[in-house]
């Protein structure tokens, strides 16, 4: 795990430019604290700040193949690497180092681009092809690792993180009030952009070329979408066999370092799921981490406990109080370099930190579980909502929304009446692409009037939602309504929130990395081929992972009603004499 | 509330940075310190605020810190490559 930036183009003496990419790698030092390096030509300048945590000892980038016609710096894990690695050498392919780095130069210099299909990773990449003098940039499949880029006059520049720029002579950022639009409507921007103009993400599953004469973008893997009728998993037997080879081997792969790997055990099922699988593979010394919260209302730590109790791991756990959150939001925001609507990632941030004062760097975690498999409240309010819409007048048909939303008490204390009007925005429209989405989206996008006049003028033609029903139009057709919510929940939701703000980012500040099994694209594409059936059966989420995990997990874990992940807001800011004890 | 915070959500640094409304802010402000619970929506948008702010201050005012020399990082490898050849330096800061 690292940090990396870089430039093409850029036209200053050797020792400026070195200097210069010295100055971005400081601003990204915190993802790579063990050691840095940096690789100069004429045309590019390549850096890296190492987190060591496979081959510790020779695995130092910038590194390069053997006539030195390549040169690599990498930010994240390929977990296949040995594999690969074994694959070359029988293609003759020799090797100066033991780190999964080397492997990938290898590999873009044996199939090209097309490689990026046999990994198995959560990766950023950076190489400079010396014989084509071409740069190339290529991000994982789901977003995990981050990578921006932009340009400033002739030079293209590229890192981890947009606060290197700031380190790059003549960058001036701007704020672009599209963006601010987006994100407080979606929680994120709706395309490449970020929360700066002219600033951009490379998408996940995507890489991009830039020579002398163009700069290109291809995508090399798209979340697959299954039609009713095509899914190839239908019975609980068949998709719990099925499951149960791939994720074992998921996690066994994301065990792979030359460190200590601890887990996130957060008292909910997926967490749980993940130390169960650990335990099988490795049943002995397990060190897992929790946080809890002094506002009972947020706090898991009785879940959390049992859970300890039940795997016997050498578990800690830290307690976060809003003082905590508000302490730690300016960090939060300069780490999450974008507007937030929650303060849930502060307490991740505290998590982290504990994680990496025990002196552990690399935690597995149960991200993904909830997208993949309808934990969320989202998918069960999209199934009733339908159910409802072909009644619309029905008085019973609402009421089932009381019980999805037990934390916020102007829901499930409403009577028939304030359900239907809260819930009721544009229920008949259920053709729309993104008719899951409606309600939420509607009513973030409410933080919009808090605009200047100003602002308000520079968005006023600007509607998102319209913008992305367009863009789905088409892609949606024919999908149920589970498929159509969670692709949006995965693509937008979680790539670009997620795993950004309150995965990558808060983890890597402290020098962290998250390591996710669900997310192994070949359970990602296990899941889009299940049927819905066994992911949302009636009201009950995780339908599968429940069954399979029957007798695998406390009574209390396997069945306790969903709880969202969430931190206080107003006693953060503003309430703090008067928090509860 | 950390005195900075304060200041970030204060009606001059809302004017200065000209993203928000000052006077909306400040209802919202009042509403979030005179009411017990207030709504998602209300919680929702004086994070975004909030955190906005903090960004403008942060990436566009440039309020951190400029790098000093000792702060920057200590490269343990350089690779210049030249049209003469490589030079490789070892645990050497240029």
């Amino acid at each position: 795990m690292c940090g990396i930036a870089g430039f093409y183009n850029f036209n200053l003496s050797t020792e400026d430019k070195a200097y210069t990419l010295r100055q971005m790698l400081t601003r990204i030092k915190h993802r790579g604290p063990d050691e840095s390096g940096i690789y100069l030509s004429k045309a590019v300048g390549l850096g890296s700040v190492r987190l060591s945590i496979v081959d510790l000892a020779t695995g130092t980038m910038p590194l390069s193949n053997s006539n030195d016609s390549l040169w690599i710096v990498f930010n994240g894990e390929i977990f296949n690497h040995i594999e690969l690695r074994e694959e070359l050498l029988a293609k003759n392919h020799t090797f100066k180092t033991h780190s999964d780095t080397e492997v990938i130069v290898h590999l873009y210099e044996e199939y090209g681009p097309e490689f990026l299909n046999k990994l198995n990773g959560q990766f950023a990449i950076a190489i400079w092809d010396k014989n084509k003098q071409e740069l190339f940039l290529a991000r994982d499949r789901v977003g995990i690792r981050p990578l921006f880029y932009t340009t400033v006059g002739d030079a293209f520049i590229f890192a981890s993180e947009i606060k290197s720029f700031l380190e790059f002579p003549e960058f001036r950022p701007k704020i672009s009030a599209k963006a601010l639009s987006e994100y407080f409507t979606f929680w994120t921007t709706l395309s490449s952009n970020s929360a700066f103009e002219d600033v951009f993400e490379l998408p996940p599953g995507s890489y991009m070329t830039i020579n002398a004469n163009s700069k290109t973008i291809k995508t090399y893997w798209e979340l697959p979408i299954t039609k009713p009728n095509d899914y190839k998993y239908n019975t609980l037997e068949e998709a719990s066999e099925a499951f149960e080879s791939l994720f074992t081997d998921a996690v066994k792969l994301r065990l792979r370092a030359d460190v200590q790997v601890g887990a996130y055990l957060s008292g909910g099922l997926d967490s749980s799921i993940t130390t169960s699988f650990i335990k099988k593979i490795l049943p002995d010394n397990l060190r897992t981490f929790s946080i809890g919260f002094t506002e009972k209302d947020f706090d898991e730590s009785s879940f959390q406990n049992i859970a300890r109790d039940y795997f016997k791991t050498q578990h800690s756990s830290i307690t976060c109080s809003p003082k905590d959150i508000s302490e730690n939001f300016k960090d939060v925001v300069w780490h999450s370099e974008a507007p937030l609507l929650r303060t849930a990632p502060a307490p991740m941030s505290l998590l982290a930190k504990s994680v990496r004062d025990q002196n552990i760097k690399v935690v597995i975690t149960g991200e993904g579980a909830d997208e993949l498999f309808g934990g969320y409240n989202i998918f069960k309010e999209t199934k009733i909502k339908l159910f409802w819409a072909k009644d619309p007048q029905s008085k019973y048909r609402p009421l089932l929304l009381k019980k999805l939303y037990p934390y916020i008490p102007q829901i499930s204390k409403a009577n028939n009446t304030i359900l239907k009007l809260f819930f009721g925005y544009k229920l008949n429209e259920t053709t729309s692409p993104i008719y899951s989405h409606l309600l939420r989206w509607h009513n973030t996008s409410r933080i919009n009037n808090y605009f200047s006049k100003d602002y308000k003028e520079a968005i006023q033609n600007y509607n998102p939602i319209l913008e992305i029903e367009k863009q789905l139009e088409t892609k949606f057709k024919d999908l149920d309504y589970l498929t159509k919510a969670q692709w949006i929940e995965l693509n937008f939701f979680m790539s670009k929130y997620l795993l950004s703000s309150q995965g990558d980012r808060m983890a890597m500040a402290n020098s962290v990395e998250g390591r996710y099994p669900f997310l192994d694209h070949r359970v990602i594409e296990f899941c889009m081929n299940l049927n819905p059936d066994l992911k949302l059966n009636g009201l009950n989420e995780k339908y599968l992972l429940k069954k399979l995990m029957k007798d695998r997990l406390p009574e209390s874990i396997l069945n306790r009603p969903k709880q969202a992940y969430r931190a206080p807001i107003q006693s953060a800011f503003f309430q703090e004499t008067c928090r509860p004890i | 509330m950390p005195p900075y915070l304060n200041t970030m959500l204060s009606e001059e640094k809302i004017t200065e940075f000209g993203i928000f409304n000052a006077a909306y802010v400040s209802q919202l402000k009042k509403k979030m310190t005179l009411n017990k619970h207030v709504s998602e929506i209300d919680n929702m948008a004086i994070t975004a605020v909030l955190s906005t702010q903090i960004l403008y201050d942060l990436y566009i005012n440039k309020s951190i810190p400029a790098l000093q020399e000792n702060e920057l990082v200590v490269l343990n490898i350089t690779i210049i490559d030249e049209s003469s050849g490589k030079r490789i330096n070892h645990e050497h800061n240029t």
